[in-house]
C-alpha cells in the first residue's frame, strides 16, 4: 500500500497544491481565501473571549491569551481532522467515475483527500504561529512538537477514513452518519471547552477518545509552552499506526469488489 | 516498466472468471459480513467464465459480441481496472486504455495542466513529460492549451485525449467502444491512427458493436457471448459468427466447436458429417496444380425437418481472404425437403485456376436466401489443399488466368493454368 503512494507522490503533492490553488478558482481573492478563512478566525477567537469574555484555563497565567489559543489549537485541527475523515469516507464515491475506468491504486484516491486537508491545516496553523508571535511576542520551543503532532492525528484520520471509505462503498449511510459521529466527537473532546469542567467519572471515560491525547497535547503546547512527553507520543504514534493498520485490513479484504459495486 | 521479452505475449489470461455478486439491499451485505461469509444472500452474475487468451506483439484483435457479452468486463480485467475472481491475468509491458486518458481531465483545469495531470495519475510522468511537446504539437491546439478543458468543444477533447493516448509508448492499446469512447473516436476518423499504430508494432485491442470495423482493422477477432470466448478466430468467420447470431431474435445459440484446425459454429439444425476432397478421377488427394480440377464433396445430416437447405462453399488463401465462394442457392438448385435425421450430400467440382500457396476450404448450411441469415451450420478450414505453380516460372500472382502473350513480330507464347485456354473437360459429362 505505502508503495503504491510512494510511487504516486508526485501525483499526490501536485494535486494538493492544486486543491489549494483551485478551490477558490474564478473568485477575485482567490488563493488567498486559503489564509483568508483560518485567519478571520483567529482573529475573531481573539477579539470574543479576550476582549468579551474571560476563561480561565488552568496551568496558565494570563487568561487574556490563554483561552483563544485554547480554542484555536483545538479547533484548527479538529477541522482539519474532520474534513480528512469526511472526505476520505466518501473519497471512492466520489471518485468512482475515475476508480472504474483508471487501474489506478484506491489508496490513492483516499491520500490525495487527507494530503489536501493537512495542507489547509498547515496554513491554518502556520497562522496561528504567526499571531502567537504576534500577541505573545514569542513563541515556546515545545512549538516544534506541533507539526509531528498534527501529521500523526492526520494519519490517524487517514486510516480511519481508509476503513470508513472502503466501507462507504457498500454501506453509504456512513458517508451521512460520520458527520453525526463528528458532531458527537467534538463534543466528547476538550475543545470548546476545558476539561476540568467535567465531572470526574465522565472525565474519566472520556480519555478513551482517540482525539483526546492528540487535542491535549497540542493545547499544552501551544497555551503553555508545555512538551509532550515520549509515552504521549508514542501513544499518538500507535494510534495513527493501528488506525493506518486497519484501513489497510479494510482496503485488502474488500478491494476486489469496489470497482465491481462502484 | 518492464518491456518484457519480445516474443512472450504481451497480456496472457489463463482460465479467467469475473463473477459480481448481486445484493437485493445493502443488509443482505452486512448480513454476509457478519456471519463471516457462511450466509450467501447474494445471487451471481457471471460477466465472464472460464476465458483463456493470449495477445502478442503487433496484433490488432476484434472483441465482438452482443451487449452484456462480457466485452467491457474483458477490456477492464485486461487494462487493470479490475481484478478477476478466478484464473489469472498477467501482463507484460504498457497497458493504455483510451478511455483511461480522457477521463482523467479535470475541467476546470488547462489543456497543459491536464497532459500533466493525467501523466502522474497514470504514472505515465516519464514518457509524457518527455514530450510534452510533441504532445501539444500534435493535438494542434495552440493557445487553447492553456484554457480550461471545460470550453472544449467535443472534437478538442478527443483531440487532447488522442494525443495523450498515442504519444504514450503503450504497447498494447486497449479501446472500448461500449462506452461510446470508441464511437467518438471513429467518428473523428481515428481509424487512420489506430491503423498506423497497429502497423507501427502496437498492439490494438478494441471491442465493438461495428463488425465491420472489426473486419476491416483487425488482424484477430474473437467472439464472447453470455462470458464465455466462442471464438478466436480470423475476422472473417468471426464476424460471419457474429452476425448469424445477431439476427436471432431470442438471443444466439452460438455452438462452436474446435477442432484440429477447424472451427464449427451453427444453431444446430445440421449436423456436419464429413468431407472430402479428391481429383478429377476420383482419387483422395490435397495437392493440385494450377489448372487442376478438384472434387469436392460434403455431407451433413439435418437435425430438423429442413425445407431446401442452401450449401455453399468457399475457398480461402492464407491472409484469410476468400478467394471465390458459391452456394446452391446462387446457382438456383434447390435441395428439397429433408425430414430430421436424413443425411444429405453435395459435390461441388472446381477447376483450381488459383496461384501458388495453400487454400483452406469452408462449407456452410443456411437457409435458402442470397444472403442468409440463419445460418445451420458453418465449418470453416475443414480441408487444406496445395496448389503449385507453372513449373517453368512462367506467371506469378493469386490467380491462374489463361493469356496469351504476343510480340512485336507477331510470334506468340500461351501459358495460364495448364489445361490452356479453350474449352475444358471439367464440364464433359
Amino acid at each position: 500500500m505505502i508503495r503504491n503512494l510512494w510511487h504516486h507522490r508526485e501525483y499526490l503533492t501536485r494535486n494538493a497544491l492544486r486543491e489549494v490553488r483551485y478551490r477558490y478558482s474564478g473568485s477575485v481573492l482567490g488563493v488567498y481565501w486559503n489564509f483568508l478563512n483560518p485567519l478571520v478566525q483567529i482573529a475573531l477567537y481573539y477579539v470574543v473571549f479576550s476582549r468579551l469574555m474571560w476563561l480561565k484555563v488552568p496551568g496558565t497565567v494570563d487568561p487574556r491569551f490563554a483561552f483563544p489559543l485554547y480554542l484555536c489549537a483545538g479547533v484548527l485541527a479538529w477541522l482539519a481532522f474532520t474534513e480528512t475523515l469526511g472526505r476520505c469516507t466518501t473519497a471512492f464515491v466520489a471518485n468512482a467515475r475515475y476508480l472504474r475506468v483508471l487501474p489506478v491504486p484506491e489508496q490513492v484516491f483516499v491520500a490525495q483527500e487527507a494530503l489536501a486537508s493537512t495542507l489547509g491545516l498547515a496554513i491554518s496553523m502556520s497562522l496561528l504561529a504567526l499571531a502567537t508571535l504576534v500577541v505573545r511576542g514569542g513563541l515556546g520551543l515545545a512549538w516544534v512538537q506541533v507539526p509531528l503532532i498534527l501529521v500523526l492525528f492526520q494519519g490517524f484520520a487517514f486510516g480511519l477514513g481508509l476503513a470508513l471509505g472502503v466501507l462507504n462503498v457498500f454501506i453509504r449511510d456512513l458517508g451521512q452518519m460520520i458527520h453525526l459521529v463528528l458532531m458527537v466527537w467534538f463534543w466528547a473532546t476538550p475543545i470548546a471547552y476545558v476539561e476540568t469542567m467535567l465531572p470526574g467519572r465522565v472525565r474519566q471515560l472520556l480519555t478513551w477518545n482517540p482525539a483526546w491525547v492528540y487535542i491535549t497535547s497540542l493545547q499544552r503546547i501551544v497555551v503553555a509552552d508545555e512538551w509532550a512527553t515520549p509515552a504521549t507520543l508514542g501513544l499518538c504514534l500507535a494510534l495513527a499506526l493501528g488506525a493506518c493498520t486497519g484501513g489497510y485490513l479494510v482496503l485488502r479484504g474488500l478491494r476486489h469488489e469496489i470497482r465491481d459495486v462502484l | 516498466m518492464t518491456r518484457g521479452d519480445r516474443t512472450s505475449p504481451l497480456v496472457r489470461l489463463h482460465a479467467v472468471s469475473k463473477v459480481y455478486r448481486l445484493y437485493d439491499s445493502p443488509w443482505q451485505r452486512l448480513l454476509t459480513w457478519g456471519s463471516l461469509g457462511r450466509l450467501r444472500p447474494y445471487r451471481e452474475f457471471r460477466a465472464l467464465d472460464d476465458v483463456s487468451l493470449e495477445v502478442a506483439r503487433g496484433e490488432t484483435i476484434g472483441v465482438l459480441g452482443r451487449n452484456g457479452a462480457g466485452k467491457t468486463t474483458l477490456l477492464r480485467l485486461i487494462s487493470g481496472v479490475l481484478a478477476p475472481s478466478g484464473g489469472q491475468v498477467l501482463r507484460q509491458g504498457r497497458v493504455v486504455s483510451l478511455l483511461e486518458l480522457g477521463t482523467g481531465f479535470d475541467p476546470e483545469l488547462s489543456g497543459h495542466a491536464n497532459i500533466e495531470r493525467s501523466a502522474q495519475l497514470l504514472r505515465l510522468d516519464e514518457v509524457l513529460l518527455r514530450r510534452r511537446a510533441e504532445i501539444a504539437e500534435f493535438t494542434e491546439l495552440g493557445d487553447f492549451l492553456d484554457r480550461p478543458v471545460k470550453t472544449y468543444s467535443l472534437g478538442m477533447y478527443v483531440r487532447l485525449a488522442f494525443s495523450l493516448f498515442a504519444f504514450s509508448e503503450a504497447d498494447l492499446f486497449v479501446i472500448d467502444e461500449a462506452l461510446g469512447v470508441g464511437d467518438i473516436f471513429f467518428q473523428q476518423k481515428c481509424t487512420d491512427q489506430i491503423r498506423a499504430m497497429a502497423e507501427s508494432g502496437t498492439s490494438v485491442l478494441f471491442s465493438s458493436h461495428d463488425w465491420s470495423a472489426v473486419q476491416a482493422l483487425c488482424t484477430r477477432a474473437i467472439l464472447l457471448d453470455r462470458g464465455r470466448l466462442l471464438m478466436d478466430e480470423h475476422p472473417t468467420e468471426v464476424t460471419q459468427a457474429y452476425r448469424t447470431g445477431l439476427h436471432e431474435t431470442e438471443g444466439p445459440r452460438f455452438d462452436v466447436r474446435q477442432g484440429s484446425g477447424s472451427t464449427t459454429f451453427g444453431d444446430g439444425a445440421v449436423e456436419f458429417l464429413e468431407a472430402g476432397v479428391a481429383d478429377a478421377a476420383g482419387r483422395p488427394a490435397d495437392a493440385f496444380a494450377a489448372g487442376d480440377t478438384a472434387v469436392i464433396a460434403v455431407r451433413f445430416r439435418a437435425c430438423v425437418d429442413l425445407d431446401d437447405p442452401n450449401i455453399g462453399l468457399q475457398i480461402q488463401s492464407r491472409f484469410g481472404q476468400v478467394v471465390w465462394c458459391t452456394t446452391t442457392c446462387w446457382n438456383n438448385l434447390a435441395l428439397g425437403r429433408y425430414p430430421a435425421g436424413r443425411a444429405f450430400q453435395v459435390r461441388f467440382r472446381v477447376r483450381l485456376n488459383l496461384g501458388r500457396g495453400t487454400y483452406t476450404l469452408t462449407t456452410a448450411v443456411a437457409e435458402n436466401r442470397r444472403q442468409p441469415r440463419q445460418i445451420y451450420i458453418w465449418v470453416k478450414g475443414f480441408s487444406a489443399i496445395q496448389v503449385t505453380g507453372p513449373a517453368d516460372e512462367s506467371y506469378a500472382g493469386d490467380a491462374a488466368l489463361p493469356y496469351s502473350v504476343e510480340a512485336p513480330d507477331g510470334r506468340s507464347a500461351e501459358g495460364g493454368p495448364r489445361t490452356g485456354v479453350g474449352v475444358s473437360p471439367l464440364f464433359a459429362p
